[in-house]
């Protein structure tokens, strides 16, 4: 059981397509070489990686100018989000904890994180518009959900700060 | 085209017939007298060019023992590359053997 779910777990590395036509039969054989030894199942998880990895730069090869210049601007977009929600982690942390919604933030950067995992690599930009969509939708969500705290807590429209100021 | 040891020997695996991954990854690996380790990425990566070069032809997959299988044969296109790499082969190995036994004869006369 442990094995099929370390073996499944390697199975995203290969591109959507293959893991489509092949996924189950390299399964199997990562199953059935890996029986020997637990050395021969890292080995062939390993393989299956480097594998997939290879048909992924293979994949990138034929893709043309275009397409990759569209990825590039794609995969800058999920870097640049991911660092601003780095910033706003790192600044709620030294903060201390301001903000009730550092969860949905944490959400949103472990998103992205898997969208320059998986779906980066697989140079398919529908499957990148896709992920940019939903992380798009997330951060919008986070957003107002941060305006409406920062709302109910202060009673002020955001932008302006909070201050004591009597007069 | 030359065909590097893994290709040579997976191609060469199903001259008997069809078989699945495994069984080409074993077969290869007594072909070559354990010299070749077909791992799954490499014979995956390996059999999708052969199937794109139509060296080989994949079957309907079925299951077995509640895991799917697909059994792989070998074309007429992959057996003539299979005979042409064969005899490209022997003939460097001839060629290199003549030279050595030539030269092994000089040295000792």
């Amino acid at each position: 059981m442990i094995r099929d779910r370390i073996g499944r777990a390697a199975l995203p590395a290969c591109p959507p397509a293959v893991r489509q036509t092949r996924g189950l039969e390299m399964l199997r054989m990562v199953l059935e070489a890996g029986e020997q030894s637990g050395w021969a199942l890292v080995r062939e998880n390993g393989s299956l990686i480097l594998g997939g990895v290879r048909e992924r730069r293979a994949i990138t090869a034929r893709a043309g100018a275009r397409r990759l210049i569209a990825d590039a601007c794609c995969q800058a977009v999920l870097i640049w989000s991911m660092l601003l929600l780095v910033s706003v982690l790192n600044t709620e942390i030294v903060a201390g904890p301001t903000q009730q919604l550092l969860v949905q933030t944490l959400v949103v950067a472990a998103v992205l994180a898997c969208a320059l995992l998986f779906t980066g690599p697989t140079r398919q930009p529908p499957a990148d518009l896709r992920v940019l969509v939903l992380a798009a939708g997330l951060m919008l969500i986070v957003a107002t959900g941060r305006l409406w705290m920062m709302r109910t807590r202060t009673g002020q429209p955001p932008g302006r700060p909070v201050t004591n100021d009597i007069a | 085209m030359e065909l590097r040891p893994p290709s040579y020997f997976a191609l060469a695996a199903l001259i008997d017939g069809p078989l699945h991954g495994y069984a080409i990854a074993q077969r290869a690996r007594e072909l070559s007298g354990g010299q070749v380790r077909l791992s799954t990425g490499t014979l995956y990566a390996l059999l999708e060019r052969a199937l794109s070069e139509s060296l080989v032809t994949a079957g309907e997959p079925y299951l077995e023992g509640g895991r799917q299988r697909r059994d792989y044969t070998l074309t007429p296109a992959g057996r003539a590359l299979l005979a042409d790499e064969a005899a490209r082969l022997a003939h460097a190995a001839r060629a290199v053997s003549s030279r050595l036994r030539a030269t092994s004869e000089a040295v000792l006369t």
